[in-house]
């Protein structure tokens, strides 16, 4: 008799063991699993949101600059007495404030955005942005005028 | 004296067998979920894409007022678009003496699911390469 009821308390230990054991094995699988994807939205998000904002930050300033002076990596937008430069250093993209027609240096801006690259490009009757945020690129063209 | 050593088993495996049945629903209905986020978080990166694909026809568009044109030319310059996506194109042109108005209609899809779709329009002055009326 005693030996059946130790028998019986032991399966009952080991039994309650093993449902705590396959709760803790499938809420860290189920939590492994939320962490990957959410890691995975949320650098999916960050770099799309990096990419098009910066995109659209340098159109718009283009778009409301008097003139434009592009040179590689660096852009520099004339509108009233001053002058914007926007440049590529140090893995981010920068802007200046300067004086207009005074002489700048490249450094010492206020950093923006986090970019892995940056190219401005000027053709006949367009610029040329591509910015490479991450492992993707992204690329827009602007009119000029 | 079988009833004491039957009892706990039994019960150990209905336990267990509630239990795996509350995590397999549990882990059916949080995969589904995670798997409904993910798509989402694709979805909207076509999106953005595509918009930013947009925004530069039209801004060629406005220029020279010729679709096949302006979707080359951000073909070339910018790089294609996801290879799921399709593109539909519906130009309207009006002529008048003084140039030529043009309204181009884009639509993206993904299979059946339209994605984004834009207008834009462009005004070119006689002398314009627009050919078709």
């Amino acid at each position: 008799m005693k030996n059946y009821r130790n028998t019986s308390d032991t399966i009952s230990t080991v039994g309650s063991m093993l449902l705590f054991l396959l709760f803790a094995v499938c809420m860290m699988m189920i939590i492994a699993a939320a962490a990957g994807s959410y890691s995975r939205i949320s650098d999916n998000y960050g770099t799309n949101f990096t990419a098009s904002a910066s995109i659209r930050y340098i159109s718009n300033k283009i778009k409301s600059a008097d003139s434009v002076d592009v040179s590689q990596n660096v852009m520099v937008l004339r509108s009233g007495g001053i002058s914007n430069v926007i440049y590529f250093s140090d893995g981010g993209l920068y802007e200046k404030t300067v004086a207009a027609n005074s002489e700048y240096e490249i450094s010492g801006g206020e950093r923006i955005f986090e970019l892995n690259g940056m190219e401005i490009s000027e053709s006949e009757d367009f610029y040329k942005i591509s910015v490479n945020v991450g492992s993707e690129k992204c690329a827009a063209l602007v009119r000029k005028g | 004296m079988n009833k004491t050593t039957k009892r706990p088993l039994n019960l150990f495996f209905i336990e267990m067998i509630i239990a795996l049945l509350f995590f397999s629903i549990s882990g059916a209905v949080i995969l589904t979920v995670f798997a409904g986020a993910d798509r989402k978080s694709r979805q909207s990166e076509m999106l953005e894409s595509v918009i930013v694909f947009s925004e530069s026809i039209a801004e060629v568009y406005s220029e020279n007022g010729n679709a096949d044109e302006a979707i080359k030319l951000v073909i070339s310059e910018c790089g294609g678009l996801d290879e799921n996506i399709t593109l539909l194109k519906n130009e309207e042109k009006k002529h008048s003496s003084a140039g030529t108005f043009s309204k181009l209609t884009l639509t993206f899809s993904d299979g059946d699911r339209e994605i984004y779709r834009f207008t834009c329009a462009a005004y070119v002055q006689n002398g314009g390469n627009d050919e078709q009326i």
